[in-house]
């Protein structure tokens, strides 16, 4: 499975306006809110939620429908696996051993759509998000710049990377390598591809080293600008002010 | 020479009447919205010497890359010496059809150039003493002896470029095909790089090279082959693709200067179509009359 | 502004302990500012290595052994630091493209002036008026992966250019550009030049793009400097320059092989030259007879 270049889909929205340190709060408030609340409707209306503000962000449908689709396995297995392991309860429909409950489907679903949650919570960050804006939100939040250089090249060279294993793969294929086997033998197997993948990234790095400080990077007696103000706007306090009151009212509620 | 049990049974005795590569309605889409490929259809003879051109993103690579299984259709036909190769891989073909990419880097790896070029004849099951003599014979080919025991990566980019070449030449396949193999390599390097390829020709192989330089495909491919926007432009003598101002203009793709320049004294009696230095020289020289030739100039 | 003596030039030596192959070898050169100058040369024979001179990352990023100095506008290379060079002398690598890496066009150009520490408006203004020298105004929101490869060579050069610096050094700008992207290069580079007397170095060997736009043609044989003049001075020398194994313009060829054959004194090296000077003579001959 090829990694996206990006996760992020440019859309002029009150979400991608958003700061990232506001979103980065919503991510942590709202995983706090699904560890507390573990039932079927609690899920449920996450979800719903998360699908009310990805489509007024103008996520199109089939990102969306995407999302989905690469649960479908993961949905799938949790059923079945709760299935077998809960046959406690009122029978709906038994086969040999298996025995499927009322119970058993309500609890598989909830675990499911927990699931399903958590992972609509983590796309509606990055579908939102762009990983320079993210980068700038975590030096905001106190990481080194240093640090936040070193994400955003790390975001921009793995999916550079990786398509560049690829063309390599190809280029030796064409000379009759053949990538057989399994485990460590195709890994063995690979070795002409990985050895040239390694030489490619060494020189990456070092070109990489010159063009940063042919920039000017790391120049001494001079502190660093930020073109973008990454500054909370009354919006931005808004949001934060909504999320907080929702997470403590239902913390409190909850533990009460 | 090659692997016993050779699956491709036209290969041991090639039907002469076959053309080397076909093309039947053949398109081709990286994704749905974009097609790069449009109902391609033609056919490459045996033993033919062709300049693949056209603009950036005209399809010259995508198209090169289906001759080896890189790339398969989405409809369509490619056939190598009459089969059609849908269901072989790409090591399958690696021995018959050559691939060398425009980034020497994608395919370099080895602890020295002598492993480097020995490696595709390794991997197509090659006797180990062919292997040796093959190399010794291949370096010496390609001017790289100096550099035998040297590993590649740390060479420049030049030798770098002529390792790929000679790595993939040195599998002797019946078809070679080379993406922008001249791209950033000096004049000298261009020169002795074609010596070999027209040298390589005249044993009847066919050679396939993808390049935007105008000029050496003027000057040293007798026929060409212009795509532009996933289409044929232009297939056949090289010479009429320059007569033809039509094709020129819609192709984009400037003409060499010398051309250029005949092209601009049409008027005094010059032919448009002049594809090298020589050429000019010689047309020009007549029009001047022959009683203006100095006595001990070079020949005509 | 560009000051080199006895540059000799030696990249570390595997293994150890082997005698140091120098690349460059006693490279004396003066280049004023305002020039555009080309340098040419055989493959491998230290075109990089000269330009990553010129913004000290040779010697201080590459190691080796550096005898001799280049001094910029004064700044010893050798006591000057990267960073701090590269405020003056920006450094197109042949590479650049790759090493874009940021998210928006924008963010790409922001990076270096950032690192300068210069005030948000001035940044903006810069990225307008470098988007502007390179007619990507555009395209300033869009994502330099999505970009052709000629459109990314001028953000790699809008980037560097916004810093503004006085001399400008490209590595092979044109290798992987088409005919339609070497036009669209060539002219910038001449008005940062001619207009904006920026001091314009391109490493290349596309001897008909260079006759017709530079000022100065420097060819490197062997690590050292075989010729250096105008580009009519330079590209006469049809024999010589072949003989080093570098390419030399059509008509310079024609040029040389007429004047041999007909005694006829052309001096021509750039297409519009030799298209009047060749129907020039013809005319001449029509009107004789």
């Amino acid at each position: 499975m090829r990694i996206a270049e990006t996760f992020y889909i440019h859309r002029p929205s009150w979400l991608h306006r958003a700061d990232p340190r506001v979103k980065v709060f919503f991510v942590l408030a709202v995983w706090g809110i699904l560890f507390v609340y573990n039932t079927l409707p609690a899920s449920l209306t996450a979800v719903v939620v998360l699908h009310g503000l990805l489509f007024s962000a103008g996520i199109p449908l089939r990102k969306v429908g995407g999302i989905w689709k690469a649960m479908l396995p993961i949905n799938l297995s949790i059923l079945i696996v709760w299935l077998l392991f809960q046959p406690v309860g009122d029978v709906v429909w038994q086969f040999g051993w298996v025995r499927v409950t009322v119970q058993g489907l309500l609890q598989g679903a909830a675990l499911a759509l927990r699931i399903d949650a958590l992972a609509f919570l983590l796309f509606t960050w990055l579908f939102t998000t762009d990983a320079n804006a993210l980068v700038r939100g975590f030096v905001r939040l106190g990481m080194p710049y240093p640090w936040g250089l070193v994400l955003t090249l790390v975001l921009h060279y793995i999916p550079s990377f990786q398509s560049q294993f690829y063309a390599i793969l190809e280029a030796q294929q064409a000379r009759g390598l053949r990538v057989e086997g399994k485990g460590f033998r195709r890994v063995r197997a690979l070795m002409p591809v990985l050895v040239a993948l390694v030489i490619q990234v060494l020189r990456t790095a070092d070109q990489l080293a010159w063009t940063l400080e042919a920039r000017c990077f790391g120049i001494k007696g001079v502190q660093r600008t930020f073109l973008h103000e990454t500054r909370f706007r009354w919006a931005d306090y808004g949001y934060l002010a909504v999320i907080l009151g929702v997470t403590v009212l239902l913390f409190y509620l909850r533990l009460r | 020479m090659t692997s016993p049990g050779c699956w491709m049974k036209n290969l041991v005795n090639p039907n002469p009447g076959l053309p080397c590569l076909e093309m039947e309605e053949v398109s081709f889409a990286y994704e749905p919205s974009h097609a790069v490929l449009q109902a391609i259809s033609l056919a490459i003879p045996c033993g033919a010497l062709l300049a693949i051109t056209g603009l950036n993103g005209s399809g010259k690579t995508t198209f090169a890359r289906h001759f080896n299984g890189l790339l398969r259709p989405n409809r369509g036909t490619v056939r190598l010496f009459g089969e059609d190769i849908r269901s072989r891989s790409i090591s399958q073909l690696a021995g018959w059809v050559g691939y060398v990419f425009q980034n020497p880097d994608h395919q370099i790896f080895s602890s020295s150039t002598r492993q480097e070029i020995a490696f595709g004849m390794r991997n197509l099951g090659w006797q180990e003493d062919a292997v040796q003599q093959r190399t010794d014979d291949v370096l010496e080919e390609f001017c790289l002896k100096p550099y035998a025991e040297v590993q590649p990566a740390t060479l420049s980019f030049g030798l770098r470029r002529k390792i790929s070449i000679a790595s993939v030449y040195a599998t002797s396949p019946r078809v070679l095909i080379l993406d922008e193999p001249t791209a950033g390599l000096d004049r000298r390097s261009t020169l002795e790089l074609m010596a070999i390829l027209e040298a390589y020709n005249r044993q009847g192989n066919t050679i396939l090279f993808i390049t935007h330089d105008l000029r050496l495909v003027a000057e040293r491919f007798p026929q060409c082959l212009v795509l532009h926007e996933g289409r044929i432009l232009f297939y056949g003598e090289t010479r009429e693709f320059f007569r033809n101002g039509d094709l020129l203009r819609e192709a984009q793709l400037g003409v060499p200067q010398i051309t250029r320049l005949a092209q601009g004294l049409t008027s005094y009696g010059v032919r448009p179509d002049i594809l090298s230095v020589a050429e000019f020289c010689e047309v020009y020289g007549s029009l001047l009359g022959k009683g203006k030739r100095r006595a001990g100039g070079e020949g005509g | 502004m560009i000051r080199i003596s006895h540059l000799s030039f030696a990249y570390p030596s595997l293994p150890e302990d082997d005698p140091p192959a120098w690349v460059l070898r006693e490279i004396d050169l003066q280049i004023e500012a305002g020039q555009f100058v080309a340098i040419m040369g055989p493959t491998g024979v230290g075109k990089t290595t000269f330009c990553l001179a010129l913004n000290g990352i040779l010697p201080h990023l590459t190691g080796g052994r550096m005898r001799g100095d280049v001094w910029i506008d004064g700044k010893n290379t050798k006591q000057a630091s990267v960073p701090e060079l590269a405020r003056q002398v920006g450094l197109v690598f042949q590479e650049a493209e790759a090493h874009l890496f940021n998210t928006s066009v924008e963010d790409e150009i922001a990076f270096g002036l950032e690192n300068l520490g210069l005030p948000r408006q001035e940044i903006r203004q810069r990225i307008d008026w470098s988007l502007g020298v390179v007619d990507m105004a555009a395209y300033r929101n869009h994502s330099p992966a999505r970009l052709s490869g000629g459109q990314q060579k001028r953000i790699a050069i809008a980037a560097v250019l916004a810093m503004l610096p006085q001399v400008l050094v490209l590595d092979e700008p044109t290798v992987n550009l088409d005919r339609r992207g070497v036009a669209e290069l060539l002219p910038i580079l001449r008005s940062l030049s001619t207009d904006r007397k920026m001091t314009v170095v391109m490493a290349s060997n596309e001897s008909e793009v260079i006759a017709e736009y530079c000022d100065r043609v420097i060819v490197l044989d062997e690590g050292t400097v075989a010729l250096d003049g105008t580009p009519a001075q330079v590209f006469s020398q049809v024999d010589r320059l072949h003989a080093i194994g570098v390419d030399t313009p059509q008509v310079c060829q024609a040029a040389v092989y007429l004047n041999r054959a007909y005694a006829a004194g052309f001096t021509f090296y750039t297409l519009n030259q030799a298209r009047d000077d060749l129907a020039g003579m013809l005319d001449e001959k029509s009107r004789q007879s």
